[in-house]
């Protein structure tokens, strides 16, 4: 695999969060795995990462997996948004975190420095110049 | 920047790493050079954080089709309170 090589985009819906967290061994685990490695570059939105974390939260899957805490979710959401390559929201306050004189910014841009968080219209722009830069 | 280092490596070493590269799905290049940037960051790996919860679901011997409804039917209940439909609905 080429350092060069612009990487596969992907982007994960949450059953592929679901499934991923819960089965290493399962294609979605696999998938994951991918983003762990750095073989793909991970998109992700805030929506989706608040409906992995509110699904991770429901009492009946919390009855079948007690083990389950608060803890290990606001950690695997963490990890994730660590290795994403790029956070879209509309949200201010995670826009915010773009800022690496706070110190929630400064910590993130510690734990995920390749990541970036855009709006929306930024993040169009993004891609829109990356697909000029290297067409096909 | 990158640099390239050679090492020496026990045949016996080699084919592990091949074959931990292969069920991940990445080139040989590609998979060290992932075991060595997670070696050496202080983030801990997904496979450390989902553990527990991974072991509790193996132990639990709920097949992928069950695990699968349990998640479907948490996330349409949560879709329901927040009053939105079911994706597979739209």
């Amino acid at each position: 695999m080429s350092d060069d090589r612009p990487k596969v985009g992907c982007v994960f819906d949450c059953m592929i969060f679901l499934q991923g967290a819960a089965r290493r061994e399962s294609s979605a685990g696999a998938s994951l795995a991918l983003v762990e490695f750095g073989a793909v570059m991970l998109f992700v939105s805030r929506d989706i990462l608040v409906e992995v974390r509110e699904v991770l939260a429901r009492p009946r899957v919390r009855r079948n997996f007690p083990v389950l805490t608060d803890q290990i979710v606001e950690r695997f959401i963490a990890a994730i948004e660590e290795r994403a390559s790029y956070l879209v929201s509309r949200d201010k306050d995670i826009l915010d975190l773009a800022d690496a004189s706070t110190p929630d910014g400064e910590r993130l841009r510690r734990f995920a420095p390749d990541l970036q968080i855009l709006e929306p219209g930024a993040f169009l722009t993004e891609i829109r110049g990356r697909l000029q830069a290297h067409p096909g | 920047m990158a640099q390239t280092i050679e090492i020496p490596v026990p045949d016996e070493l080699l084919r592990l790493v091949d074959e931990r590269a292969q069920n991940a799905g990445l080139p040989r290049e590609a998979y060290i050079r992932a075991v060595l940037v997670s070696a050496v960051s202080a983030r801990p790996s997904l496979d450390e954080i989902l553990a527990p919860f991974r072991t509790q679901v193996a132990d639990s011997g709920v097949s992928d089709a069950e695990l699968d409804r349990l998640f479907s039917e948490a996330r349409d209940e949560l879709h329901r309170e927040q009053g939105m439909r079911p994706a597979d609905e739209r």
